[in-house]
């Protein structure tokens, strides 16, 4: 096995033993999934749907879908956002074992001008369904999971003042200036908390406790027009915003009806188009920095980062300091300069207009793109930045952080969510905006000083059961009919 | 392996498809999610639309004021089946009414490092 890009930076406390397809490997206790496995060498995690290419993790922050994996029988399971325990047995998906010689990966060398799928084999329609029966039996995503999910399932209902998405330094300073004027908040995050103390890039602010009112592992699924809106008079009943908080036995479906709603949610790291772009060992920047910070790690390879201007300076300065001694020193490269990577089961090389650079990692530092996808759900006004889709929060009168109204629910947006706050500036900038925003939230709590109930949490007195679930065989693609019909 | 430039990684979506699709004259990123797919794999689009977007800026197909993102739609982050069978129906049960005590609470999270 070649050399690992990275390697846990001295002792990180008790070793944790999981496998992974045939290897065993140890990780350290601080370990994500994606991070063991990138510091054990194995960069692939499974293979493209369509062209049966390897891949591997490229965010490390739970946004792309390349790190999904099969853990303990369950398929499909973020590797960057499952913490390792002892004894894990993980496999990777898609790929048929062993994962060197998968003969499926001939259908990359076999249509070499790619698959034009509006006019393959489209007539006759004999060799259509044929190539469809085919093309069914080599995607997807895994298989059906080992038997019967025995994971609890709970539901809770929310109603209160302020409910913030997202734990960035825009959310967390928003939560600090709620907290300080003892109004009722919740705020939620779809990252752990090591994650979230790992995102921060200042030394200080992570020593710092993290809000009162954190609830972490829970990611906002959906926000939805509350269920009254519809009926004459109840138009402004208060929007439903619907998170899963996971737990390894355990999941909890929350129902938040909060009054005012603040998205902090950040921004994401898009790709950067060059051939071979999808090589296992092509990371995300950010995501690395975070990744490495959060398993006290190192990169321990070369590594090169790719991205022009003040953004991605900031990130080869963050990496370099996460560099171990004997690595060497890391390089950055313009976009421009760069002809297509080289590699197989992982990244080899860049071939660059001035020649060859080998590498083991490679870090991506494209501006990011603001996350504006819980927003757009409920029509939030959005504006294309250079970047990605920001809220616009220049919609509103006054530019107080305020983005809109889901019946009786303002909304409000900080951070890099949001057009005009620059990721390049700093999360001191982010910071500062989320705590006016809140400010600004005060001061609408404090004007109608009877609109601010306390918040009120339920459990519903006889939940509904989950259905009863059997175990029913798989035939091709179906289930089978019961052979018989139960007696009532 | 053969050369490809990967616009959208979970389904597999190249540059010389979207070339396809400018040929065919779309220049809205909903149009050619429709007709490429690309975007409606596991992550949706997080990935992919801004890369897009930037393409269809760089070539002059669209302008930042007529750029919209595609309609985003629920589950932004995954949500199993069980969980969401375990939610009363909000027409029958708005506000159910049993408080619970500690709603932050139970399970304990691990103390963070």
């Amino acid at each position: 096995m070649p050399a690992a890009p990275a390697a846990p930076d001295g002792p990180g406390g008790q070793a944790v033993h999981l496998r992974f397809d045939e290897a065993l490997i140890e990780a350290t206790a601080h370990d994500t999934l994606a991070t063991a496995l990138i510091a054990a060498g194995v960069l692939m995690t499974s293979r493209s749907p369509k062209y049966r290419r390897p891949r591997g993790p490229y965010c490390l922050t739970g946004d792309c879908g390349t790190c999904l994996v099969r853990i303990d029988g369950r398929p499909n399971v973020r590797a960057c956002m499952t913490p390792v325990r002892e004894g894990m047995r993980v496999s990777s998906q898609n790929s048929y074992r062993p994962k060197r010689l998968d003969p499926t990966q001939l259908v990359d060398t076999l249509f070499p001008g790619g698959i034009d799928h509006h006019h393959l084999m489209v007539r006759p329609r004999i060799v259509n369904q044929v190539m469809q029966e085919v093309a069914r039996n080599l995607t997807g995503f895994g298989e059906l999971p080992e038997g019967v999910d025995t994971s609890g399932y709970e539901y809770l209902a929310h109603e209160l003042p302020v409910l913030i998405i997202g734990a960035g330094p825009a959310g967390q300073a928003a939560a600090a200036v709620f907290e300080a004027a003892g109004v009722d908040h919740v705020i939620v995050d779809r990252l752990d908390r090591a994650a979230l103390a790992a995102n921060l890039d200042d030394a200080e602010s992570r020593a710092h406790a993290q809000p009162a009112k954190l609830l972490a592992d829970t990611g906002v699924f959906g926000i939805y027009p509350g269920p009254h809106m519809l009926f004459p008079g109840r138009e402004d009943d208060l929007a439903l915003v619907a998170a899963s908080e996971r737990h390894p036995n355990l999941e909890r479906l929350h129902a938040f009806r909060p009054h005012h709603l603040m998205f902090c949610v950040g921004s994401r790291d898009p790709m950067l188009p060059f051939p071979n772009n999808d090589l296992p060992g092509i990371v995300s920047a950010r995501g690395l920095i975070r990744a490495l910070r959060r398993a006290n790690a190192r990169i321990a390879g070369p590594c090169l980062v790719v991205g022009e201007g003040p953004w991605a300076h900031a990130q080869l300065n963050a990496l370099d300091q996460l560099r171990a001694p004997h690595a060497p020193k890391l390089e950055l490269i313009a976009p421009n300069q760069i002809e297509r990577a080289v590699g197989g089961e992982r990244i080899e090389a860049l071939i660059c207009h001035g020649g060859r650079r080998s590498c083991a990692l490679l870090a991506i530092a494209q501006t990011p793109a603001s996350a504006h996808e819980l927003a757009a759900q409920i029509g939030v006004a959005l504006g294309f930045n250079g970047g990605g889709f920001g809220i616009d929060r220049a919609h509103e009168a006054g530019d107080h952080g305020r983005c809109g109204a889901l019946g009786g629910t303002s909304l409000w947006a900080a951070g890099d969510v949001c057009i005009g706050v620059d990721p390049a500036a700093g999360q001191a900038a982010a910071a500062r905006d989320g705590a006016r925003v809140a400010k600004a939230v005060l001061e609408v709590l404090a004007a109608a000083p009877h609109e601010l109930p306390d918040a009120t949490h339920f459990a519903p007195a006889e939940p509904p059961q989950p259905p009863t679930m059997r175990e029913r065989p798989v035939v091709g693609d179906r289930f089978a009919e019961p052979a018989a019909k139960e007696p009532s | 392996m053969s050369e490809r430039v990967f616009v959208c990684r979970c389904e597999d979506v190249t540059a010389s498809e979207l070339e396809h699709a400018f040929a065919a004259g779309l220049s809205t990123i909903e149009e050619i999610k429709r007709y490429t797919g690309f975007g409606t794999g596991p992550c949706q689009g997080k990935e992919c639309m801004a890369a897009l977007a930037r393409e269809l800026i760089n070539r002059g197909l669209s302008t930042p004021t007529q750029l919209r993102p595609f309609t985003a739609r629920p589950p932004a982050e995954p949500v199993s089946f069980g969980a969401l069978a375990a939610a009363p129906d909000p027409f029958v049960d708005p506000a159910p009414s049993l408080p619970q005590a500690d709603p932050l609470g139970d399970p304990q999270e691990p103390p963070s490092p």
